[in-house]
C-alpha cells in the first residue's frame, strides 16, 4: 500500500487562563483538495498550524506523501521553514512594511535582509503574472483591497516552490461574491499547478464547492474521518448538507426501513433505506446518524398555507446567507442548534421568492432523497 | 561662555554614549520580555523599570555602591584593570544609561509585543529562520516604536542630573555637563553664564525634536 497524501495524527493540550482544550485530531487522505471544515474554535487553526510547524504537539505523527515531518516517538521534528510547505494565512500577515513585489519575493531571498524595493527576482516577476498581480506589484498591502491581499499572499506563498498548500478560513475575510470567485480560481490554479491543497474553513459551501473529500473537526477532535465516507464517493462529491442528530424511531416494512432523525433542535428528518442497510449500519432508535441531503433536492418554500405534499421533510429555518450567482442562487438555512443547510434554487426563484438573510423558510426534500450515514 | 560650550560637547557626550548602550541592552531586554515567557518575568521587568520611579540620588547611591572604589563591581575593576569610574565621564554615563533605560526598554518591549506574531510564522514557513525573521520583519515593524523610545532615552540622558552629580561629580570639562553646569552657575552668582547656559540647552532640545521629526519614516511601517 503507498503512502496516503496527508497522513496526520495530532495530540496537544493547551491551557490558557484555566481553560482547557484538547486537541486530537487524526485524518488520512488522498485527496488533492482536502477540506478540514467545523465551527471556528474546534481546533482547525492549530491543526493546521501543527502541520506547518508552527504549534509542536505532543504525541503523534504528521507525514505528506510518506515523508516524515514530525513523530513524536521517533523524535523528528522538522524546522517550519523547512518542510517546504505555503501557508495562506487567515488575514494573509502579508508584511506592511514591504510592497507586492518584495512580499512575493521575500521567501527567495535567503539572509539577513529583505529584497530591495525595485529589486526584480526572475520567479518572484512570473508569479506577479500569474496572478495578475503585476498592476499594483509596488504597491503596500494597506493599499490594496481584499481580493488583491488574497493574490499576493497566494504568489507569495507559492513563489517558494511548496510541496503542498495550507489555507486557513482563505476566504473568510472576502465579501460573498468575491469568495465564490475566488474558489472557482483557486480550483482551477489548484488543477493547473497539481499542487496538493489543505484548506479548513467554518463554512459548509466550501467543502462542497472545493473539496474531493473533507474531514470534519469538532471540539478539537475529528469526528468523520474521511474513509468513512469512501464507500459511497457519489456522496462526497454531491451531498452538500450533512445534519447530525441521533435516530428516534425506526419502521421496519418489508424491502425499506423509514428511519426517523431528530436534530440538535428538535426537528425531525425522515428518511427511507433498505432494511438491509439500515441494519448493517446499526440504525436503531439512540443511535448517534448523520443524513446527506444534495444542495439541489432541496426545495425552498416561504410559506406552505396547509397545502399537502408527497415530500416528508419539511425543515424550518431562517436565511443565514443568500449567495447570488449567474444561474443559481445558495441559500444557506440555519435550521437550529447550530446546523445549516444549503439549498440551491434558480437566481429567478430566488427573487420570486423574495429571499434576504433573516427571512423564515421551510426546506422542503423527499425521505428518498436522505441518505443515512453513522459517524466514523 | 566658552565653559558653556565644552558644557554642551560633554553632555552630548555623554548622552549620545550612554543612549547607545541603552538601545543594545534595552532593545535585548524589550524582546526577551516581550517574546519570553519565563518565571519572574514581572518581576524582573519592574526592576528594570525602577530607575524611573526612583529618586535619582537613591539611584547615585545605589551606582556609589555598586562601583565605587570600595564596591563590589568597582573595587574589582580597579585591582584588575586599574579603572576608576567614580568622577570620570565614563561614570557621567553609566549614571545617564540606567537612568534612561527604562524608556528604550519599555517602549520596544511595547512594539514587540505589538508586531503581529502572524507576520513571524509567515516569515518562518518561508523558509527564515530566528535572525533573520528578526532582523527582517520583527525589528523593522517595531523600528518605530523603538525609534520613539530610544529619542525620549536621549532627551532623559541629556537632562541627567542628580545621580551624574553624585556619581561623576562636577569637574568642569570633565564631568560638568550643562545642567550640572546651569545649577552651579546659579549656585555661584553667575547669572550671565546662567542665562547663557539655559538658552544654550533650550536650544539643543529644539534641535532634538526637529532631529526627531525627520528621523521618523515617512512610511508609518505597522500601519494597517
Amino acid at each position: 500500500m503507498t503512502s496516503p497524501r496527508w497522513n496526520v495524527s495530532v495530540r496537544k493540550t493547551l491551557e490558557s487562563g484555566g481553560h482547557r482544550f484538547e486537541l486530537d485530531v487524526s485524518f488520512r487522505s488522498d485527496a488533492t483538495r482536502l477540506v478540514l471544515f467545523g465551527p471556528s474554535g474546534a481546533g482547525k487553526s492549530l491543526t493546521l498550524r501543527a502541520i506547518a510547524g508552527l504549534l509542536r504537539p505532543e504525541a503523534g505523527a504528521i507525514a505528506l506523501a510518506g515523508e516524515t515531518l514530525f513523530d513524536a516517538r521517533a523524535g523528528i521534528d522538522v524546522p517550519a521553514g523547512e518542510r517546504r510547505l505555503g501557508y495562506l494565512f487567515q488575514e494573509y500577515a502579508l508584511f506592511p512594511h514591504l510592497t507586492v513585489r518584495q512580499n512575493v519575493a521575500f521567501g527567495l531571498r535567503r539572509g539577513w535582509r529583505n529584497p530591495r524595493r525595485g529589486e526584480a527576482h526572475a520567479k518572484a516577476e512570473r508569479w506577479l503574472d500569474t496572478l495578475e498581480i503585476r498592476a499594483f506589484a509596488d504597491r503596500y498591502p494597506d493599499e490594496l483591497s481584499g481580493g488583491q491581499r488574497q493574490r499576493t499572499a497566494l504568489a507569495r506563498a507559492l513563489a517558494a516552490e511548496p510541496r503542498a498548500l495550507l489555507l486557513d478560513e482563505p476566504f473568510a475575510a472576502l465579501d460573498a461574491s468575491l469568495r465564490v470567485r475566488l474558489r472557482d480560481e483557486l480550483r482551477e490554479l489548484q488543477a493547473r499547478l497539481g499542487l496538493p491543497i489543505l484548506l479548513i474553513t467554518h463554512d459548509e459551501a466550501d467543502v462542497a464547492a472545493f473539496a474531493d473529500d473533507g474531514v470534519r473537526i469538532e471540539d478539537g477532535h475529528a469526528v468523520a474521518a474521511p474513509e468513512s465516507l469512501e464507500g459511497s464517493s457519489a456522496m462526497k462529491t454531491s451531498a452538500r448538507n450533512r445534519l447530525a442528530g441521533r435516530v428516534t424511531g425506526v419502521t421496519a416494512g418489508a424491502i425499506n426501513d423509514e428511519v426517523e432523525l431528530t436534530l440538535a433542535a428538535g426537528q425531525r428528518i425522515v428518511a427511507v433505506v433498505t432494511h438491509e442497510s439500515a441494519s448493517s449500519l446499526g440504525l436503531a432508535a439512540g443511535a448517534e446518524a448523520f443524513a446527506l441531503i444534495k444542495a439541489s433536492s432541496v426545495l425552498l418554500a416561504t410559506d406552505l398555507g396547509g397545502a399537502r405534499l408527497s415530500a416528508r421533510n419539511q425543515l424550518r429555518g431562517t436565511v443565514a446567507r443568500l449567495q447570488p450567482g449567474t444561474v443559481n442562487a445558495e441559500v444557506l438555512i440555519d435550521v437550529g442548534g447550530g446546523q445549516t443547510m444549503a439549498a440551491v434554487v434558480t437566481q429567478e426563484s430566488a427573487l420570486s421568492l423574495g429571499l434576504e438573510p433573516g427571512m423564515a423558510v421551510i426546506a422542503v426534500f423527499k425521505a428518498s432523497s436522505v441518505i443515512l450515514g453513522v459517524p466514523g | 561662555m566658552e565653559a558653556a560650550w565644552v558644557a554642551l560637547g560633554l553632555s552630548l557626550k555623554v548622552a549620545l554614549w550612554a543612549t547607545a548602550i541603552d538601545l543594545v541592552l534595552g532593545v535585548a531586554a524589550g524582546f526577551a520580555l516581550a517574546r519570553h515567557r519565563f518565571p519572574g518575568r514581572e518581576l524582573v521587568d519592574s526592576v528594570l523599570l525602577l530607575p524611573m520611579v526612583l529618586p535619582p540620588t537613591v539611584l547615585g547611591y545605589y551606582l556609589l555602591v555598586v562601583i565605587g572604589r570600595r564596591g563590589w563591581l568597582g573595587g574589582w575593576l580597579e585591582r584588575s584593570f586599574g579603572i576608576h569610574l567614580i568622577f570620570t565621564w565614563q561614570g557621567a554615563v553609566i549614571a545617564a544609561a540606567i537612568v534612561a533605560f527604562p524608556f528604550v526598554c519599555k517602549s520596544a518591549r511595547a512594539a514587540f509585543e505589538n508586531v503581529d506574531a502572524q507576520l513571524e510564522h509567515a516569515a518562518k514557513v518561508l523558509g527564515l529562520g530566528a535572525t533573520a525573521v528578526f532582523l527582517r520583519v520583527t525589528l523593522p515593524l517595531a523600528g518605530r516604536g523603538i525609534l520613539a523610545g530610544v529619542l525620549l532615552a536621549f532627551a532623559r540622558a541629556l537632562g541627567e542630573f542628580g545621580a551624574t552629580l553624585m556619581v561623576a561629580g562636577s569637574i568642569p570639562g570633565e564631568t560638568q555637563t550643562l545642567s550640572i553646569a546651569v545649577y552651579e552657575a546659579v549656585q555661584a552668582g553667575q547669572d550671565e553664564l546662567a542665562n547663557g547656559l539655559v538658552l544654550l540647552t533650550s536650544a539643543t532640545c529644539v534641535v532634538v525634536l526637529l532631529l526627531a521629526g525627520r528621523l521618523a519614516p515617512a512610511r508609518l511601517p505597522g500601519r494597517s
